[in-house]
């Protein structure tokens, strides 16, 4: 499964969000937030006794099961629908999707408690690996089945590049093997060296301009 | 007068290098290129690691206009996207300019700027066959053809100490089929891997220019030896060190000694094993350029 990566804002930061509002509601998310240990039930609870700390009116509280569909917001947030009402603000604890479906299914004013920062592949839980950013254009047909985009620093299509000290990547540092490195280890392994000799076109950069849609 | 491209490979040919620099005023570029003597060219490259310096094009036409000395104008995919590299390229070629270093460049993250944007719309590999492509073709990428005629020469930078070695081989080889005129390698002192390089790289029939970096002092040759594919011969280190112990001129030409008595052996025992020639680059020290032409004349 693959999830939405998050992790807290700082206090500092979120306290600043806060400053005009007294009145606030909590909403935590209990798919990916929750694996990630970011926006589950105990982070929450925590999270409401920080407000309070700070002086905050805290009206309700609830993990919502997934924030980012507005079905299940309008549907879970009908629970508490007086406390939203009355609130000044959502303070969501949740990815970027989340925070905005909140936005659209409340029409309240919302906060983000979390910042987003990519689509990862699950080792265990507590790590957590980029491994797609969703560019609309895959290029793992030409990679080995392995993200140039999102492992190659500079996200080159045709590496290694300068910066590959040992099979390192010099700019991540000795933790990220060069994938272009990996990419040719792939190749040779099955005597394919030759595949390594194709240049990958410029990718076109039109596919993703603006917020992307699906409608059937 | 002969142009480079044209004698590249056919004997031992010695150019220079200068960086361009966050400045306005050409002044001192010009004159380190000036006191570089009788280079047959001169590279105008990016320092490594400083983001934001003059364009290294404008760079380039002035140097040709003031020294009229051929340039070779370093290109990065780092901050330009294809349109930006275009604009350049053309612009380039209103200056004079023709020969291009194409580079994937350093990452912004590991520069004196690292909240910038690092763009590599395209790559070195995609920058060359854009080259190519309007050289050949008077067309970009996407088709629309250019007034005018272009004709490019286009090197990039190898890296002999690369490891593992094959899949550098293999990326140069890449490049090389997309027109690849020339290679310039990344500096370094290891005669070995220069010679080793050499010999894998020669089947690909593109001349190679080795690179080499003359060191202003001995923090100069520290600071450099921090880089894990770096080795500054302890020799060299021990003669800087020498010459730290003097003062004034002396001290400065106790320096440049080092340099030119160095890198004179250096670049003997490399001639005549099938390197196009010597890209030197003194950042500070030009003069050790000339100086060291002059001594591998005599």
């Amino acid at each position: 499964m693959s999830l939405i990566i998050t992790v807290a804002k700082s206090d500092e930061e979120v306290k600043r969000a806060l400053e005009p509002y007294r009145n606030i509601v909590v909403v935590g998310c209990g798919t990916c937030a929750t694996i990630c240990r970011t926006g589950g039930e105990d982070q929450v609870k925590e999270m409401v006794e920080k407000l309070m700390g700070w002086g905050k009116n805290v009206l309700a509280s609830m993990v919502v099961e997934s924030p980012c569909d507005v079905r299940i917001d309008r549907r879970d947030l009908r629970r508490i629908e007086d406390e939203v009402k009355r609130a000044d603000a959502i303070l969501v604890m949740s990815c970027g999707v989340g925070v905005q479906a909140v936005g659209e299914a409340s029409g309240k004013k919302v906060l983000a408690a979390l910042d987003t920062i990519f689509l990862g592949e699950v080792e265990h839980i507590g790590r957590f690996l980029e491994r797609c950013r969703e560019c609309g254009m895959c290029v793992l047909n030409e990679t080995e089945g392995l993200c140039p985009i999102v492992l190659c620093a500079k996200g080159l299509m045709n590496g290694p590049c300068e910066d590959m000290i040992n099979g390192k990547c010099g700019v991540v540092g000795d933790e990220a093997d060069c994938v272009w490195v990996k990419v040719w280890e792939r190749m040779k392994s099955e005597g394919r060296e030759e595949d390594f000799l194709r240049v990958n076109p410029p990718l076109d950069r039109s596919v993703k301009v603006g917020a992307a849609k699906v409608v059937w | 007068m002969l142009k480079l491209m044209d004698v590249l490979g056919k004997g031992f040919t010695l150019i220079g290098q200068v960086d361009s620099a966050r400045t306005v005023d050409m002044g001192a570029i010009l004159n380190a290129v000036k006191s570089m003597g009788n280079v047959s060219a001169v590279i105008v490259s990016e320092p490594r690691g400083m983001l934001g310096v003059a364009n290294t094009v404008v760079v380039s036409g002035l140097v040709k206009k003031e020294t009229g000395k051929e340039v070779i104008c370093q290109l990065t995919c780092r901050d330009r996207n294809r349109a930006a590299l275009l604009s350049d390229v053309l612009a380039a070629k209103m200056l004079g300019i023709d020969s291009f270093l194409v580079t994937d460049g350093g990452h912004p993250k590991i520069s004196d700027t690292p909240q910038a944007m690092a763009v590599f719309d395209l790559d070195s590999a995609q920058l060359v066959q854009m080259l190519r492509h309007l050289s050949e073709k008077g067309e970009t990428l996407a088709g629309h053809s250019i007034v005018g005629k272009l004709n490019i020469y286009v090197g990039t930078m190898a890296f002999p100490v690369a490891s593992p070695i094959e899949v550098e081989v293999k990326r140069l080889e890449r490049m090389v089929g997309l027109g690849l005129n020339f290679m310039v390698t990344y500096p370094t002192f290891n005669i070995e891997a220069l010679n080793r390089f050499q010999s894998e790289t020669k089947r690909l029939g593109v001349p190679v220019i080795v690179g080499v970096r003359m060191l202003q002092d001995v923090r100069d040759a520290r600071r450099l030896n921090e880089d894990p594919r770096v080795t500054v011969p302890p020799e060299l280190i021990d003669s800087l060190e020498k010459a730290e112990k003097l003062r004034g001129e002396e001290k400065a030409n106790a320096r440049l000694e080092a340099n030119i008595s160095f890198f004179e052996g250096f670049i003997e025992s490399i001639k005549g094993k099938g390197f196009a020639g010597c890209s030197i680059y003194a950042p500070g020290i030009e003069q050790a350029v000339s100086q060291l032409a002059s001594r591998l004349q005599a």
